[in-house]
């Protein structure tokens, strides 16, 4: 949708805000967390639950693309370790 | 060995800040380590206990040493759901 890319200002691009559970540098757990809440919070809320949807948009700007990818493939094979 | 005895420490006074400084630093490493090691969410002893999680850390604080944020007054701007 190039008409909705045009509409997003600057202002609304923001990175994953400040989280006082992962105050380190280090910032892997909160990737990881945010991806397993995610996906946890639409399992039991549904596809459509609104407040889920803050999850993806932290683990996507937090976690490296290459491990989500990993992520979504092991989740598909049902091999991937964490509990959702 | 001169120095290792309270005796022969009292002949040898300038060996004092030498014991206190290391004295200070191991007792540092080991606090520290115990620290981590019992205090620390990313170290789970017990896999009974579920799982690892930073949940109680939402409006606590979870560094040893913060001197300029207060973590009672922040809160963690993730919903719970």
């Amino acid at each position: 949708m190039p008409l909705a890319a045009a509409a997003l200002k600057l202002e609304d691009l923001k990175t994953a805000p400040f989280d006082p559970r992962f105050p380190n540098t280090n910032q892997t757990r909160y990737c990881y967390q945010s991806y397993v809440d995610y996906h946890r919070c639409q399992k039991i809320r549904g596809q459509n639950y609104a407040p889920c949807d803050y999850f993806k948009k932290v683990f996507h700007s937090i976690c490296p693309n290459a491990w989500v990818e990993r992520w979504d493939q092991q989740r598909e094979d049902g091999t991937f370790p964490g509990n959702i | 060995m001169q120095g290792l005895s309270l005796k022969s420490l009292q002949k040898h006074k300038a060996l004092l800040p030498l014991y206190f400084c290391v004295g200070l630093g191991c007792g540092g490493a080991i606090f520290y380590t115990l620290r981590l090691a019992t205090r620390n969410p990313d170290v789970q002893w017990n896999r009974a206990s579920g799982e690892i999680s930073n949940e109680e850390f939402r409006t606590k604080q979870y560094k040893f040493y913060s001197p300029n944020v207060d973590y009672s007054k922040l809160q963690s701007p993730a919903p719970k759901y």
